[in-house]
């Protein structure tokens, strides 16, 4: 018994280990393009590495290359503004609603809450084309206002349910006592609603900031001129807009900071997050 | 009368959160199914088409080619990122050194799609790719990759799975945290095996997080549009597009919003059918 437990055990292991191989792979890959200098990506054999004396200046150069002259630096501001914007906008709107939803008096609250919520329900697909021509319509197309009006109103309905969810585990007492103390709605709100309600933000920010940092489809479809990062990726990738292959992989490991910086920091609140919106 | 005003101002609080749905969604989706009746090139004022749009899907070529390889990507993603990932949690959870895997597994899904597509297709390229040239190494010469009808979807799909994949096998980890032990002791002390135990009392123990799990990967299989748009532009030609790169062919480079709105409307369809048993599951409410 205790011998097959052990073959078990190393069977699990190696099989693990081997798909952790397959699962590095590529991340190996790209860390040895980046390695090079674009000359010597094009003269040395790719698993072959450059002089290590070279390698730091090789990231460096690479780095400033993308962000500099393939202008990525610029893309990555857009992104940042626009993902600020719809985690802390749908945040903020989406605060009052649940609010409202489950402390205030509103009639019928669960209408109010589905006609919001069917937003989430549908691909996002569904909006793209209306909203093209829309913006157009209100000369709103190919500015950040747009965008960031499009994007924070992708970000509402989830936002909206995260905080009616959290919403319910505050007890109405508080908000009762702060009535009686003569604390009008909007004072409650600001006062003692938004302080109490941080998880919640927490959780609606890291979602919908990575949502829409990883958006390329919008930033495709509504905008020339303001690109968003992964938009800006994918055009540099293509075989006309194309810059030197360690150039490309430096901008997409700079586009990727942001995000992972977000996870580490607040690994816990995106576990619970999920877990948040999977019912009981 | 005091009770009305009331009421309205509390309303205010639902506004804004009202007024910037209707804008990007509620509007949008009635307007989108409204252009999947019309034929509009955007130029000329748009005319009703009846049901020609929603007949074209169905018997355009490329369109039922790109149905065919969305369910292709769904039934991919069901098996390699829900199934599999439920597969190696059981076994990471039987394993002492777990979170050296875990974090392995969890660095592809802290990166975009789109991050992950370049990787990708700079590692599989012909030219200068990193597994061309290992292999030529050994001696091995292999065929193109990527530019391959007849494999590029299934090898897409395996990028996805690359990316996808560590989210779900975390929530499958805290989802086997978090149920009770005693009914699984129960049962071996009982006499049930291993796999018994799993399929009998963990599965169902851990509904809850797959169905949430199941739902997300349904939604994001089915608008499938980053990974195979970046790789390959849904190439060569369209033989690797999914129904969501069709859709943004047809509108945005072809001009035919409607065939593009009715593609639009059977993405939304086949996302509500693929999630109405987790939408009603929301619909519960948590009043208590």
């Amino acid at each position: 018994m205790k011998r097959y437990m052990h073959f078990d055990k190393a069977l699990i292991y190696s099989f693990l280990i081997i798909l952790s191989l397959i699962w590095i792979f590529p991340l190996v890959s790209m860390i040895i393009v980046i390695f090079k200098s674009p000359d010597e990506f094009n003269s040395l054999h790719y698993w072959v590495l450059p002089p290590i004396k070279n390698i730091l200046k090789n990231i460096g150069s690479n780095i400033a290359y993308a962000w500099v002259k393939a202008k990525i630096g610029m893309n990555f501001i857009n992104s940042l503004i626009f993902a600020f914007s719809a985690g802390v906008g749908s945040a903020f709107i989406a605060s009052m609603g649940g609010y409202a939803l489950v402390h205030l008096k509103i009639k019928r609250p669960q209408s109010w809450f589905f006609g919001i919520f069917i937003g989430n329900l549908f691909p996002f697909q569904m909006f793209l084309i209306p909203l093209y021509l829309f913006l157009n319509k209100l000369g709103l197309y190919d500015t950040r206002t747009g965008l960031i009006i499009v994007y924070v109103g992708i970000c509402v309905p989830f936002a909206l349910f995260v905080y009616r969810n959290y919403a319910y585990t505050l007890p109405g007492e508080i908000f009762d006592a702060a009535k009686v103390d003569g604390a009008g709605k909007w004072k409650s709100f600001l006062k003692i609603f938004l302080p109490m309600s941080k998880p919640a933000f927490a959780v609606v920010f890291i979602f919908q900031f990575i949502w829409t940092w990883n958006d390329l489809l919008f930033g495709l479809i509504l905008t020339e001129r303001y690109r968003p990062i992964m938009t800006a990726l994918s055009k540099l990738q293509g075989a006309r807009g194309g810059v030197p292959v360690t150039i490309l992989i430096a901008g997409a490991l700079i586009a990727s900071i942001p995000t992972i910086i977000v996870l580490l920091s607040l690994q816990k609140f995106f576990v619970r997050g999920f877990t948040l919106t999977a019912g009981k | 009368m005091e009770r009305r005003g009331k009421l309205r101002t509390d309303t205010l609080f639902l506004i804004p959160a009202m007024v910037f749905v209707l804008m990007s969604e509620l509007v949008p989706i009635v307007y989108t199914t409204y252009l999947g009746f019309m034929d509009w090139d955007i130029i000329n004022p748009p005319k009703w088409a009846g049901i020609s749009n929603y007949v074209k899907v169905f018997s355009t070529p490329e369109l039922i080619n790109a149905l065919k390889n969305t369910i292709y990507w769904v039934l991919g993603t069901l098996i390699f990122a829900v199934a599999f990932p439920l597969f190696i949690a059981a076994l990471l959870n039987r394993v002492k050194r777990r979170t050296i895997f875990k974090l392995i597994f969890f660095i592809p899904s802290t990166l975009s799609p789109t991050v992950a597509a370049i990787f990708w297709r700079r590692t599989l390229a012909s030219q200068k790719g990193a597994l061309v040239s290992l292999l030529d190494l050994f001696g091995v010469q292999i065929q193109p990759i990527l530019t391959n009808p007849q494999i590029n979807t299934f090898v897409m799909i395996g990028v996805w799975v690359w990316q996808f994949f560590g989210i779900n096998l975390i929530l499958f980890l805290v989802g086997l945290e978090t149920i009770p032990q005693e009914p699984v002791e129960a049962a071996m002390i009982d006499g049930a095996n291993p796999r018994q135990a799993f399929f009998r009392i963990i599965l169902p123990l851990l509904k809850p997080i797959s169905m949430l799990v199941i739902a997300n990967a349904l939604i994001n299989s089915i608008r499938m549009f980053d990974i195979p748009w970046v790789m390959i532009q849904g190439g060569p030609g369209r033989a690797s597009e999914t129904l969501a790169i069709s859709l943004y062919r047809e509108s945005f480079l072809l001009f035919k919003m409607g065939l593009g709105s009715a593609i639009a409307v059977v993405i939304s369809i086949m996302t509500l059918l693929a999630s109405y048993r987790y939408i009603l599951t929301l619909g519960k409410g948590r009043r208590a």
